[in-house]
């Protein structure tokens, strides 16, 4: 079940419904079974994923806590939980890249490889469940938080539908406790749900699933755009995924919200980033953080005594790693090699930012760095697009082989109409973010709006949503990680 | 207390969207019949000429395919002047097919004097036409209550009225709240995908009366197809067969059946007969719900080609393209009991309609 479809319309407000109508002690049960019926509505066996999932970290993270202070137990468990996890993700997910890379080695050594490919289904938002519950056993292990003895409650922390299939990722110390907690219909809570699922919807309906139209062909054969004309799509391609995320993060924040809980802020206006640090710190952040926590501290601690080359490997190697996350494809891993070196190369001042500081307005420096780490991250993301290397390398050679190519906007056709509800929307959108200045979230900045002016922008949005939106029920880009 | 204002704001902001949707539709009007493609093709062709034209041929893929003008007029009697324009098209059911009637002969009357429309009942709605432009564009707030309350009195499966209601309800939702309104007037949407495309008006144009024949090549690929297993027109005949034999048969739908009477009234008001054609092949599940109709409706309004019995060469493969459609041979033999049904009912009307002026 997508957000963006009527059963999803018809689902949620008799979930909200029941939710407060019933008395506390049923709540988690409702909340579980809706949380597995949304689940199931993609495939019916793959529930029994989570529950396998489920039970492993919820006998783990007892098994843990019951054997606290006596570290090689606890590790064995831990080691129990983080192995029949990732083996799961990489059976589903991994298994038949890791399959075909070696089978593409071993023969270019002339050695057979016999072992067949797994013809697998990737269930929806294995990433980010897997992600979620070895987030809690990791909690555990670390004593940050003590292990949920209620099945119930751990179930429901682990597939809980909002944040279900495209996060955030959610860590036990945040929502296990507001799992727990009773929340009552409050005014407040109701009507910032409402406004941030409204502008995610706003944005996929609009933004994002209409940049689709356009630049999914072109990804699909990049052959005859060049120069201009390809690094556009690759920009539309950036400002479509981040749309589109984004959106569903809005909602299901929103969704989480109306029912009294309050998820991690996931992107904080990214697009005005003017470090790439500083993209990585706003642009899902609850995957970024987790990395930092769970793989870069560990292995910085591991390696810091190599010094600036330590400090390197260990950021390439949490970005590889994010994007190995993103997708079984070298494309992706490239994307987040990419992305670790411009993160690590801020390390080091270059000579044109001391130029740029020594004789520019500090808001023109400022200004001058967010178009370069926009147009820079658009070249990284062309690797999400593409998937594959032949692709990739393909997209890169239009691009750089031929700069000056004429821009003709040749992926529109000569539609203009769709090229004029694209190009305003996305200035919308621009202007909100600007204006939310420090608020992560549109219903902090709505709040502080006169009540014509919140007003006005409710009727602009939602009008502006149903007579210019796709609806076609397209799925969000990020329930294929 | 506040949940009080929180409904009140959502009740004011919702009329307020309704308002200002209203306002876009009113301000960006397409032609009336706007949103189903086929239709808009044979209206730009009949427009311009619809003074040479006097009888019209209304319904779905059956009429459109099935029913021939040129040949059609060939067998009425010459001192009737018959000259048909076929305006059917794919998909085109009721009650979209009647509001298209009711516009049509207010908005553009031209020199039209019978009408014949194709008969069917109003409960089946088929998942290809769901979020279609085609199943909302017409859905006013008028043919969404006819057609909730066709289903609460409909003798079909419960399964199938909960589905169209549903159906029938998403697409009243998504035409009350624009949804996309603007791809559609820009042809954007690829949801209309699967009823569109044909590029009808070229090939209608050729013929000048709005017919769209089978040819040879469809007929082979599609005829190859369905001869490799006819039985299902067997139970079709057979479903029909035992529904005529019923001693008690059921009671006709209402609602629709009000519908019809109105679409009658009205017709007579502007100069026109309309005729009810049911076309032989049903699925068997709606045959009991339209033969019903048949037994209420007007003799001389009806011409019933489902019997069988009267027709057994409507039913047999040699003239099928498929369940519901004829061949080349089907057609003629189709188009030529439409037309001595025809000229049975017209000849009736008018000796009625004579009695009546007197």
């Amino acid at each position: 079940m997508v957000f963006n479809s009527l059963e999803f319309l018809l689902f949620f407000p008799l979930v909200v419904a029941g939710y407060y109508l019933i008395p506390f002690r049923f709540r988690w049960m409702l909340l579980l079974a809706a949380s597995y019926y949304f689940y199931m509505c993609w495939k019916l066996e793959y529930v029994f994923l989570i529950l396998f999932s489920t039970l492993v970290d919820y006998v783990a993270g007892i098994m843990i806590e019951k054997n606290r202070g006596r570290r090689p137990v606890m590790t064995l468990w831990l080691i129990f939980s983080l192995v029949l996890n990732l083996g799961l993700l990489f059976t589903f997910k991994y298994f038949n890249f890791f399959n075909e890379n070696l089978r593409i080695l071993f023969n270019a050594v002339n050695i057979v490889w016999h072992v067949p490919s797994l013809n697998l289904l990737l269930p929806v938002g294995i990433s980010f469940y897997t992600f979620q519950t070895l987030s809690y056993t990791i909690e555990v292990y670390r004593g940050n938080y003590r292990a949920e003895k209620h099945p119930g409650y751990f179930a429901l922390y682990v597939s809980y539908f909002p944040q279900l299939v495209a996060g955030p990722i959610e860590r036990p110390g945040n929502l296990l406790p507001q799992l727990r907690q009773q929340h009552s219909w409050t005014y407040d809570n109701v009507t910032d749900g409402l406004k941030l699922m409204a502008w995610g919807f706003f944005k996929k309906l609009v933004i994002a699933d209409r940049i689709a139209v356009y630049v999914d062909p072109v990804f699909a054969d990049p052959s005859g755009y060049y120069g201009l004309n390809m690094l556009i799509p690759a920009m539309l391609l950036h400002i479509r995924v981040y749309c589109d995320f984004s959106a569903y993060s809005d909602i299901a924040i929103g969704a989480a919200r109306i029912m009294g809980v309050q998820l991690s802020v996931n992107f904080d206006r990214p697009m005005f980033a003017t470090s790439f640090r500083s993209f990585w710190r706003k642009w899902h952040i609850t995957l970024t953080r987790f990395v930092m926590d769970y793989i870069f501290k560990p292995l910085i601690s591991r390696v810091n005594h190599w010094g600036t080359a330590g400090r390197f490997f260990a950021i390439v190697m949490s970005f590889s790693i994010i994007g190995l996350w993103h997708g079984a494809a070298w494309g992706m891993v490239l994307f987040g090699f990419f992305n670790g070196l411009l993160v690590a190369s801020e390390s080091v001042k270059w000579p044109w930012q001391r130029w740029m500081d020594r004789f520019l307005h500090p808001r023109i420096v400022n200004f001058l760095n967010g178009v370069f780490v926009f147009v820079m991250i658009c070249t990284t993301v062309v690797c999400f697009g593409a998937g594959s290397l032949p692709k990739l390398s393909l997209i890169y050679h239009n691009i750089f082989s031929a700069p000056l190519t004429p821009l003709t906007m040749q992926m529109f056709n000569g539609d203009l109409y769709s090229m004029m509800v694209l190009l305003l929307s996305i200035a919308l959108v621009a202007i909100v973010e600007f204006a939310q200045k420090d608020q992560p979230l549109i219903s902090g900045w709505i709040n502080r709006l006169p009540w014509y002016g919140r007003w006005l922008f409710y009727l602009m949005i939602i009008t502006l949503m149903f007579n210019f939106g796709l609806y076609s029920n397209k799925a969000y880009i990020y329930f294929q990680f | 207390m506040r949940h009080r204002e929180l409904i009140l704001k959502m009740c004011a902001g919702l009329i307020l969207v309704l308002l200002i949707n209203f306002g876009i539709r009113r301000t960006f009007d397409p032609s009336w019949y706007f949103g189903n493609e086929t239709l808009g093709h044979k209206m730009q062709l009949y427009l311009p000429v619809q003074d040479s034209f006097n009888t019209l041929f209304v319904g779905s893929s059956t009429i459109f395919y099935n029913l021939d003008p040129l040949y059609f007029d060939s067998l009425m009697p010459r001192e009737w002047n018959i000259r048909s324009f076929n305006l059917g098209g794919g998909g085109s059911l009721p009650p979209e097919t009647y509001r298209f009637v009711k516009e049509l002969i207010t908005r553009n009357p031209g020199k039209v004097k019978n009408i014949i429309l194709e008969l069917r009942d109003v409960g089946i709605f088929s998942e290809n036409h769901r979020n279609t432009l085609r199943k909302r564009y017409w859905l006013t707030p008028a043919w969404y209550t006819f057609m909730l309350r066709a289903q609460w009195h409909s003798e079909l499966p419960a399964d199938l009225r909960i589905r169209t209601s549903l159906f029938t309800t998403e697409s009243f939702l998504e035409r009350s709240l624009n949804l996309g309104y603007f791809n559609d007037l820009y042809a954007l949407d690829p949801m209309d995908d699967k009823v569109s495309g044909d590029r009808l008006q070229d090939i209608v144009r050729a013929r000048r009366n709005g017919m769209l024949p089978v040819s040879a090549e469809r007929e082979h690929e599609r005829g190859a197809l369905f001869y490799q297993d006819t039985s299902r027109l067997l139970l079709i005949a057979n479903a029909c067969k035992s529904e005529l034999s019923l001693e008690n048969p059921p009671r006709p739908n209402p609602i629709h059946m009000k519908a019809l009477s109105g679409l009658i009234e009205e017709c007579r008001k502007h100069g026109i007969h309309l005729v009810f054609l049911l076309h032989p092949k049903m699925e068997k599940v709606q045959v009991s719900e339209t033969l019903a109709l048949t037994r209420a409706l007007p003799e001389n309004h009806l011409i019933n080609l489902s019997d069988p019995d009267s027709f057994p060469e409507l039913y047999l493969a040699e003239n099928s393209l498929n369940y519901n459609h004829f061949n080349r041979k089907g057609t003629r033999v189709l188009t030529e009991q439409a037309a001595k049904g025809f000229y049975k009912v017209h000849t009736a009307y008018l000796n009625t309609a004579v009695f009546t002026n007197r």
